[in-house]
């Protein structure tokens, strides 16, 4: 009680420093806020690219000058309302996102950097070259203001309501993007973008959406700077390769990882010129030097380092806890979805096919020919000593590897050569030999997840507070509490998963996998690293899970796990298959024991 | 045609530049993975000492040369401690982002150091001269940087093929956990990386610097366009960079020539975008591997 | 370990650190070492302003200047006027960024003229005070520094040199009613119905003009080429001098362009030379960018005129390409050296810095000089400076005669000079009407 008045008090006096601005600075300092103002919005826009996707562009200047053309194209030469040419300049920069992002996004790092380095120049060699759109050297004089009514912004004092409207809209929209099903996929893709394909996300299409994003506000900024009520005036210098590096070092001082570190890190950075005057040339040096020594001792930025001092005072998010409805849920394939038969068909019912499947790389055949049928509601166990090629299997069979030659046919359809995110779409999922987790993420945010294939809303969505929107977030937090409660981890649902003991890892990316609520779930090596008693609780796990009617195929090293377990074996070596039946079948297998054991104990 | 003849001469000139500033990226990024935003202030730097030495302390040439390069060796080691060493667990983008504000630093340094005035380095050849066959000028200086690559790349050839350090650079490039298994200092290999490319940043430096001044910003433009030709070669690979280089160069000049002298700055990297689209394992490299 | 690492790397930077000064103590004639002894200079002249003489009160100098200043301003308000306090006059100029070469050499004629100013009684017994204000090399800088020139209370403002700046910050100008004595020559820039801009250099339509005039007339040039900078600057430049040699119903055999830092400009230079130019215009605007072409023009055995833009005068280009300035002719502002005015701000800027005075930038001398005199008679009062600076006919400054009755233009003309010698020698004056 005591301390929302605490909370509450601060806010009104946040607000009421916020909207006395103008009369607390003078006019240059309050000049020096709004530019700041200006730039925090393609460091936003950079946070998206960077912050929440982890994908690098210099380009940021880029867009932000393609902005400040639109916009000031617009309004001098077709008399547009600058309203209008804001809104113009934000989808024009984020087309031009999109026409950047689908080429280059393919590329990974450093050739992605190199990529929007050369955007950049070239779209700054057009803008200066192309004179007679953007009347070159010279530069554009937009006369137009603002205006509602009869009010025109045309002073900075007004200007700077006018940013501040435009900003705190625009940072609630990346705060409400960022907790949204989308920003999840975002951050999934930055933390690990394999698993973040195979839970269902289109890395690609997240990805040139995030770009498409960061470049649209870039655009707002640049259309904002070009009416700068004292300016109003653009040439194509102002949008350099050193403005877009100028726009990463705000966002990396403020702390690539949150919002409001890329808008404080904008305006801190504009005024710090002025601060430090008295270094005169030696200014941009300090300024270097102080990138090297944030990266190497402040890796979080400023306002990421004060989150974490002050996290210990700031209120815990509440334990939540799920309808028991759903808990008993947990684990059942989804119904019906896609006509893709029910859990009410016939047992016996083939859920995976895999005929004749091959893969090589180069020469090496990692898989010559295997053939298994995985039956509905079974535990399927595919092993074999090392290099047998399992795993090769099961990437095939998950889509992250094309087969050479062969069909996988899941549920009566050939899905060889899907992508990932396609097949979790259709029902299957799974979990990796080496834990896939998000480590940034709570483990809860790494269940929800999983349950990207289970809902629908979209970036509209996430940013306007719809009611159909928010029951479905509901609904998948509650789902996802679910998950975790099924797996026994209740009460770690909001520490970060790098934080977990390994076997709390293993378990929450069970559950990452099973929020999907697959048909076929697919595990590799659940049971690697784990202590008995913790191979037990999975034991347990994976027995209630069948008992839900799911299905599982697991490649597994522990025989005891796997031979009182699987109703079903599949043995390979060498890429071939050697072996398929029930355990019992399997245990007195000649070709089997000799793959394990060696020749001579069988010739002995 | 003489016109032509001209444009490549120049142009396996300034290739030249790219390909050994191309080369330094490439070792950097075989040997730890990661890209050097501040390898044109590898020339930059250099080229500064070198004034110093020759203009300020008035050294012959030899001297001047040997020094810059033995301080180009103390600056790449510099470098890698405080830029790189520090956020060697890291992933590349606070590397990427330490090497830009490294270059930063370094160019404003220069500023604070030597004032925002270009300098003129003493040179072997005397500006300007030139000496004509048949109608097409040659510069020396252009015939000196072309001698002193090839020697060079023989060098490198040399040094990473047939020495013991070079298999150990190699084994270390290829595979760091394995090489320090084998008993190789992992680190000192990375550290001797980093000097050598400052030293082929400094060669390239001597060598340019009579052509274009030293200046703070002398370094950039080179470093983007010698990047660009690593990508359009073949990223990671020895001869995609030198080929990547040599051809630069030369398509910068006919297109500059015969395409449009206001766009000469584009075509580097609007020649990366198209090779990144159809062709992204470079020109000359092989394909990349995916790895799962 | 953690422990150990930051050994290394705080041992690394302070390694670092020391190769600096090691490399500031090996260079005796560097900028950082004046740079302090000038802000030492300042630090004595204003400590010296505290003890000046008492409010109003005017000293015989300060008198005698303002008398011998009447003669050649216009019908100004005679007898000094009444000044309270130090008059802070704001330099707005690029200290960092792509631009800080011209904005230190700027800085340096600004500094020059307020000690001489103020060592010989300052106006009317008060001094002035610079307050460099850094434009940042960009246009939202320059209007920052507009914006603290207003807050640090200047009188009037010094600069900015870019044409873009200036245009940028057109409006605030006129907004805060802040005299700015600019040196931007982009030909519109007076001609924006902005009556608080004077311009303290000839515009580009006189240099471009006179460059064709007097390839045509003097040369007997019939073919032009023109190579630029395709910068605002270059650009304006080029279409000026393109027009030109149409307007004399010649021909401009091919017209090139390259960016700034371009660092080679072969292309160019051989689309000119087979197009078969017997003449060379060249617009440039960095010195860098002006030596190295000056010595590719060598190297391709190009023997045709050349002629080039003002920055091809500045001391670091004679510097930079002495080795192949031979026969080049350049348009200047005005030739260093004809005026005694001229004279006595060289030797104020060998007295202090010790180094060759840089011509380009001595408007700033001017300015501020004209701007000390006028308010010694009119005060500090922003629009009576503004009324009288627009009356000022026929004051004599370093870089030629002054009128701004006619607009915002105090000059129209320029020099024509040639190198001989790694010097450059005058060969005429160019008036355009």
């Amino acid at each position: 009680m005591n301390r929302k008045i605490i909370y509450a008090g601060l806010a009104v006096l946040i607000a009421a420093i916020l909207l006395a601005m103008p009369n607390l600075l003078d006019t240059s300092s309050l000049n020096t806020l709004n530019v700041g103002m200006v730039f925090a919005l393609p460091v936003l826009g950079l946070y998206f690219i960077l912050g929440l996707t982890g994908q690098m562009s210099l380009a940021q200047a880029a867009f932000w000058g393609i902005g400040a053309y639109t916009s000031a194209l617009l309004t001098v030469n077709w008399d547009w309302s600058p309203w209008l040419g804001i809104i113009a300049a934000f989808f024009v920069a984020a087309f031009f996102g999109v026409l950047l992002g689908i080429p280059t996004l393919r590329l990974k790092g450093h050739y992605l950097a190199m990529a929007t380095i050369g955007f950049g120049i070239i779209v700054g060699l057009v803008l200066l070259q192309w004179d007679t759109l953007t009347r070159g050297t010279d530069g554009i004089s937009i006369p137009a203001y603002f205006r509602i009514g009869d009010f025109a912004f045309d002073k900075i004092e007004k200007y700077y309501y006018l940013l501040l409207a435009v900003l705190l809209t625009l940072a609630v929209a990346a705060w409400r993007v960022r907790f949204s099903r989308i920003g999840r996929g975002l951050l999934a893709i930055r933390e690990n973008e394999m698993a973040a394909e195979s839970m269902g996300i289109n890395t690609t299409l997240y990805k040139v959406m995030a770009f498409s994003l960061g470049a649209g506000y870039a655009g707002v900024g640049g259309a904002l700077f070009a009416h700068l009520p004292n300016t109003r005036y653009i040439s194509p210098d102002t949008f350099s390769f050193d403005q877009s590096v100028v726009f990463l070092a705000m966002l990396v001082l403020g702390g690539s990882g949150t919002i409001f570190g890329a808008v404080l890190g904008a305006v801190f950075l504009q005024f710090l010129p002025e601060w430090l005057r008295f270094l005169d040339k030696g200014y941009l040096a300090v300024y270097g030097a102080g990138i090297m020594l944030i990266m190497v001792f402040l890796p979080v930025g400023v306002v990421g380092l004060i989150e974490q001092l002050l996290k210990p005072w700031l209120p815990r998010p509440a334990q939540l806890v799920a309808p028991a409805s759903l808990l008993s849920k947990v684990g059942q394939p989804q119904s019906g979805e896609s006509g893709q038969g029910s859990r009410e068909a016939a047992a016996g019912q083939i859920v995976l096919e895999v005929r004749n499947l091959q893969k090589y790389f180069g020469g090496l055949k990692a898989l010559d020919g295997i053939s298994f049928k995985v039956v509905k509601s079974e535990i399927h166990a595919l092993i074999g000593p090392n290099g047998s090629g399992k795993t090769t299997a099961l990437n095939v069979i998950s889509g992250i590897y094309r087969p050479t030659r062969g069909d996988v046919l899941f549920n009566g359809q050939a899905v060889g050569g899907k992508p990932p995110h396609r097949l979790t779409r259709s029902g299957l999922a799974r979990t990796f030999q080496n834990i896939r987790l998000f480590p940034e993420l709570s483990a809860l945010e790494n269940v929800m997840v999983g349950q990207h294939v289970q809902s629908r809303s979209n970036l509209l969505g996430a940013i306007l507070p719809l009611p159909q929107s928010q029951a479905e977030e509901r609904r998948i937090q509650q789902e996802a509490v679910a998950a975790l409660e099924f797996v026994g981890l209740l009460d770690k649902q909001s520490e970060l998963a790098k934080n977990l003991s390994y076997g709390e890892q293993r378990r929450v990316e069970i559950a990452r996998a099973l929020a999907a609520k697959p048909f076929l779930l697919l595990m590799d090596e659940p049971a690697a690293g784990m202590n008995p008693h913790e191979t037990e609780t999975l034991m347990d796990l994976l027995v209630k899970l069948r008992d839900q009617g799911l299905t599982i195929l697991l490649i597994e090293h522990d025989m005891n796990l796997v031979m009182s377990l699987s109703n079903r074996i599949t043995v390979l070596n060498f890429g071939k298959e050697i072996a398929d039946g029930y355990p019992s079948e399997i245990e007195r297998n000649p070709a089997v024991i000799e793959a394990y054991l060696g020749a001579e104990v069988v010739s002995a | 045609m003489e016109e032509i003849i001209q444009l490549l001469v120049s142009g396996l000139a300034y290739g030249s530049i790219y390909a050994l500033v191309a080369l330094g990226f490439v070792l950097i990024y075989n040997a730890v993975g990661v890209v050097n935003f501040a390898q044109g202030e590898f020339v930059m730097v250099p080229s500064y000492i070198a004034v110093v030495f020759l203009n300020f302390w008035g050294l012959p040439f030899i001297l001047a040369y040997l020094g810059t390069i033995l301080v180009a060796c103390l600056f790449g080691l510099l470098f890698q401690q405080v830029a790189y060493y520090p956020l060697r667990h890291r992933t590349y983008l606070p590397v990427i982002i330490s090497t830009i504000g490294a270059s930063i630093f370094l160019q404003n340094a220069a500023l604070v150091v030597f004032g925002a005035e270009p300098k003129k380095p003493e040179s072997i050849f005397r500006p300007g001269d030139t000496f004509e066959i048949s109608g097409i000028f040659i510069v020396p200086q252009y015939v000196l940087i072309l001698v002193v690559t090839l020697l060079l790349v023989a060098f490198q050839y040399y040094l990473f093929e047939r020495t013991k350090l070079g298999k150990q650079l190699q084994a270390t490039a290829q595979d760091k956990t394995t090489a320090q298994l084998m008993g190789i200092q992992v680190n000192h290999m990375i550290i001797f990386t980093f000097m050598y490319s400052a030293v082929l940043g400094a060669v390239a430096g001597i060598l340019v610097s009579p052509l274009l001044l030293v200046s703070k910003t002398m370094g950039g433009g080179l470093a983007l366009k010698a990047f660009s030709a690593t990508i359009i070669g073949g990223f990671g690979s020895v001869p995609g960079a030198i080929l990547g280089g040599l051809f630069l160069g030369i398509a910068e000049k006919m297109a500059a020539r015969y395409i449009s002298s206001a766009y000469e700055q584009a075509f580097a990297f609007i020649i990366l975008i198209v090779v990144l689209l159809i062709k992204p394992e470079g020109l000359f490299g092989e394909k990349i591997s995916e790895k799962a | 370990m953690k422990l150990a690492f930051r050994k290394t790397y705080l041992s690394s930077l302070a390694v670092m650190a020391l190769l600096l000064t090691v490399l500031m103590a090996a260079c005796g004639d560097n900028t950082a070492t004046t740079t302090s002894a000038a802000t030492a200079a300042a630090t004595t002249a204003s400590s010296a302003a505290t003890t000046a003489a008492a409010n109003g009160s005017t000293t015989t100098a300060a008198a005698s200047g303002s008398a011998a200043a009447a003669s050649s301003l216009g019908p100004i308000p005679k007898g000094p006027a009444q000044i309270n306090g130090t008059i802070v006059v704001a330099l707005n100029t690029e200290i960092t960024g792509a631009g800080s070469q011209t904005g230190e050499l700027a800085r340096k004629a600004a500094e020059i003229a307020v000690d001489k100013i103020n060592n010989t009684g300052g106006v009317n017994g008060q001094k002035i005070e610079l307050k460099v204000e850094d434009a940042q090399s960009s246009n939202t800088g320059a209007l920052a520094a507009l914006n603290k020139a207003a807050d640090d209370k200047a009188v009037a403002m010094v600069g900015p040199v870019k044409s873009t700046q200036i245009l940028a910050i057109n409006d605030r100008i006129k907004e805060l009613k802040m005299p700015a004595l600019i040196g931007g020559t982009n030909v519109t820039l007076t001609q924006k119905g902005n009556e608080w801009v004077f311009r303290f250099r000839p515009n580009d339509g006189i240099a471009g003009n006179a460059m064709a005039n007097f390839l045509l007339n003097d040369k007997g040039a019939s073919k032009i080429g023109i190579l630029h900078d395709s910068d605002a600057f270059g650009t304006g430049g080029a279409d000026v001098v393109e027009a030109a040699v149409k307007k004399a119903g010649k021909q401009v055999a091919k017209r090139e362009k390259y960016t700034t830092g371009s660092q080679d400009f072969t292309a160019q230079l051989l689309s000119i030379k087979s197009a078969g130019a017997d003449a060379l215009v060249i617009y440039g605007t960095n010195a860098q960018d002006d030596a190295v072409i000056l010595r590719q023009i060598k190297e391709q055995g190009m023997k045709i005129p050349v002629v080039g833009s003002p920055s091809f005068g500045q001391t670091i280009v004679t510097s930079l390409a002495s080795d192949v300035t031979e026969g080049v002719y350049v348009v200047q502002d005005f030739f260093t050296g004809r005026t005694p005015e001229y004279n006595e701000y060289a030797k104020a800027w060998q007295t202090k810095f010790n180094s060759e005075p840089d011509g380009l930038s001595a408007w700033n001398w001017d300015a501020i000089h004209l701007l000390s005199r006028i308010i010694a008679q009119v005060g500090t009062d922003n629009s009576k400076i503004r009324e009288a600076l627009s009356q000022v006919k026929g004051y004599q400054g370093a870089v030629g005669l002054f009128d701004f009755t006619r607009g915002g233009d105090g000059l129209n003309s320029v020099d024509v000079a040639q190198y001989k010698d790694k010097k450059l020698v005058f060969i005429r004056n160019v008036a355009v009407s």
